[in-house]
């Protein structure tokens, strides 16, 4: 008996350990196979109907495709499938819709079971990951020429090749409040202005101005100050994938520099006023209080302060330095998958996504301002003004654009310390030279932690 | 007239606090009736109720309602509860009563598969399942839970058989009752309190566990509770007032289910040392 105890004993004792070995291994296994060539793992019975490249276009072929969103994009999308299946009676759909959210969180399984579907929608923030994990099929062959400007393509590039079929213009500007400012006499920020101009602008405010409003607010986020740096030239504050951590001292202090002096002529509205800003609400809106004259704004934001003050706002660029300013290009995108069956098809389904007019107009405006010239002049005599006004933020920002920078995974927490240290320095808590030190050490920090 | 001087300070005290415990839910049901640009006001309440959070939420998507919705997660439950309380008593009465081969190292196989991660297993067993051709159904779901119901549940019911008199057992065998006869003569009635907290438990987690349910659940016609909910959060925009309002119809079931079973539920907590 007692004997039988110890030999289940050390039998139990060896299958934890080799438990914990099995895991141990199974990650590594797993990082090394995603650079190999995807192997043929799976077998998706569904997905199976054979294609070979030269296959006649009557085959009946099964295209999975998925994508997040709202229930309008939903229902506008099942629409354009639906057109894709009448003008290609051989080609059916096996569509998946998410929230945003859902969606990221399945999205990691099936690329590591090698299951994803054939077409997926992907945002500016994770192509990168995803296309690194060899999951995307490059996309450089599907021919976009007269369709999209080959600007935005250069911009979209990872390592000279395309990933992802561009779906909309997106960028970030300025909106301002012109009825306003007209009414006090204040010079309106022109198309081309600069971080000089933008100071200035800040000042001329101040004076002409009723007592409690104010030209422009405090930058206290981190791309908002990375807008300053990437215009003159410094290039992003993450690179490398996060690995490389940049933060120009000149350039951050000549910014703060500037802006704590600004609130030294009361040209910056109080900390606590600015607290208590609340973004897009009818009273606490920096704007829409009437309060600040300009803010940052991106084309998917623009249109909720038409709602709020309709017919008042105007659009500017980014404030431009030496090297351009701000971005203006699509963050979301139609990808395939590497283990897809039919890529040919998929990528046929690709770019007709955003070169059928009939396509286009059931998509509509779901996916934001269609990047497709045409599709756009289609829809827009039935668009609504705020749509409109997202459009020309984008046009304003299109000429100064660089690309775009995103926070890459792991930098989290930097943002809202970025936020924390230079929140201290409105209140004055602390210096803008410290703010720099902690701040500086932070993304350090975050780059080593990514090596 | 002294007891009820003595009890009131400790009463007065114990209000205070449950007040302190339940002031989350009452702030939630008031959100529930706010529209998003109150979310961030300090009061309770707001100022005009908006009711139609609940039947807009309801309705939120053009083609199915929350009503698809409940019925799809309660069905999934069913089939997960009869099958998580059966196979685990019946798997539990073996290791507890039944003398077999290397019993030692199953049982200690079973236990190690709680130490096991469950990121571990993610992906292959959606291979496995892939491969089967059965994503998009509720059979990924359903079906662990008739292998036993997991390994705690298991380990659970074996220490409360432990428990049991064997001379119970023994009696039975001696008015002539086969081993399945003692299980469901004896054993399956006396352990009672502990299915009870399987069962609880089964549901609770079965209903929480969104992430199995996003990667095995694809169109919308079978999607839960839990993935409805997640569709108020976009990328940009979150509708909280709807969020809420759902979210707080859906915990209704949990909490009815708790109610009925308490009984039983504070049993099982005495004799199995488990509570939430």
């Amino acid at each position: 008996m007692k004997i039988q105890g110890l030999v289940s004993k050390g039998l139990m004792l060896l299958l934890i350990a080799a438990l914990v070995f099995i895991t141990a291994c199974g990650n590594n296994n797993n990082a090394a196979k995603n650079n190999a060539a995807p192997a043929p793992v799976v077998d998706d019975k569904k997905d199976a109907a054979p294609a070979e490249p030269a296959a006649p276009s009557t085959e009946p072929k099964k295209l999975s495709i998925m994508w997040w969103g709202p229930d309008a994009r939903h229902e506008a999308t099942l629409k354009a499938l639906d057109v894709y299946t009448g003008q290609n009676p051989n080609v059916t759909f096996t569509p998946e819709y998410l929230a945003w959210d859902a969606f990221w969180a399945k999205l990691p399984t099936l690329a590591a079971s090698k299951t994803m579907t054939d077409v997926l929608q992907m945002d500016a923030a994770f192509i990168n990951e995803y296309v690194s994990r060899g999951t995307l099929e490059d996309l450089s062959d599907v021919d976009l020429t007269g369709i999209v400007d080959p600007k935005i393509i250069e911009n979209l590039k990872i390592d000279g090749k395309l990933y992802g079929i561009p779906l909309s213009n997106n960028g970030q500007g300025f909106a301002f409040n012109k009825t306003a400012l007209e009414a006090t006499g204040v010079t309106l920020p022109k198309l081309g202005w600069t971080w000089d101009d933008y100071f200035a602008f800040a000042r001329e405010a101040n004076e002409k101005l009723p007592e409690g409003q104010f030209g422009i607010s405090f930058t206290d986020s981190w791309d908002g100050y990375q807008y300053f740096q990437t215009s003159n030239g410094k290039g992003p504050l993450m690179s490398d994938g996060g690995k490389t951590f940049n933060l120009d001292k000149d350039l951050f202090m000549k910014f703060y520099n500037e802006h704590e002096a600004l609130r030294k002529e009361g040209a910056l509205p109080p900390a606590d006023m600015q607290a208590a800003f609340l973004e897009n609400d009818a009273q606490a809106d920096p704007m829409a209080s009437g309060k600040v004259m300009l803010v940052g704004k991106s084309v998917g934001s623009v249109s909720a302060l038409e709602d709020l003050l309709p017919g008042q706002v105007d659009v500017v660029n980014v404030p431009v330095g030496s090297a351009g300013g701000g971005w203006a290009q699509s963050t979301i995108f139609l990808a395939v998958s590497t283990d897809s069956k039919n890529k040919d098809e998929a990528k046929k389904f690709v770019k007709w996504f955003i070169t059928d007019t009939e396509a286009g107009k059931a998509l509509g405006m779901t996916r934001g301002i269609p990047i497709n010239e045409d599709i756009f002049k289609a829809l827009e005599p039935n668009l609504a003004p705020k749509d409109i006004l997202g459009k020309r933020l984008a046009e304003a920002a299109k000429p100064y654009a660089l690309p775009f920078y995103a926070a890459p995974a792991g930098y989290t927490e930097f943002i809202d310390f970025f936020k924390n240290e230079m929140d201290a320095v409105m209140f004055g808590q602390q210096s803008v030279e410290k703010a720099y030190e902690n701040i500086n050490k932070k993304g350090m920090d975050s780059a080593a932690a990514i090596k | 007239m002294k007891t009820l001087r003595s009890a009131f300070p400790r009463h007065l005290f114990l209000a205070v606090f449950s007040i302190l415990m339940i002031y989350p839910v009452i702030w939630w049901i008031g959100a529930s009736l706010k529209k998003n640009s109150e979310m961030a006001s300090s009061s309770l309440w707001p100022a005009t109720p908006m009711w139609e959070n609940y039947t807009k939420g309801w309705n939120f998507s053009s083609e199915f309602s929350f009503t698809r919705f409940f019925a799809n997660t309660l069905t999934m439950e069913l089939f997960n509860v009869v099958g998580g309380v059966l196979t685990a008593a019946l798997v539990a009465y073996g290791f507890a009563r039944l003398s077999f081969k290397l019993r030692g190292m199953w049982f200690g196989i079973l236990l190690a598969t709680l130490m096991l991660p469950g990121q571990v297993t993610i992906v292959p067993q959606y291979i496995l399942y892939n491969n089967f051709g059965l994503t998009n159904s509720y059979v990924p779901l359903v079906l662990p839970h008739y292998f036993g119901g997991g390994a705690f549940f298991i380990f659970l019911l074996v220490q409360f058989i432990r428990g049991i008199p064997k001379d119970l057992d023994e009696a039975a065998k001696i008015d002539g009752a086969s081993v399945y006869g003692i299980f469901f003569k004896i054993i399956f009635p006396l352990i009672k309190p502990a299915l009870v907290t399987t069962a609880i438990f089964t549901f609770i987690w079965a209903w929480d566990d969104f992430f199995a349910q996003v990667l095995y659940l694809s169109s919308m016609s079978k999607f839960t509770v839990g993935l409805a909910l997640r569709s108020f959060i976009d990328q940009f925009e979150v509708q909280w007032g709807q969020l809420l309002a759902m979210s707080l119809l859906s915990v209704l079931p949990s909490t009815i289910i708790f109610f009925l079973a308490q009984k039983h539920f504070v049993e099982g907590i005495t004799t199995t040392g488990l509570k939430g």
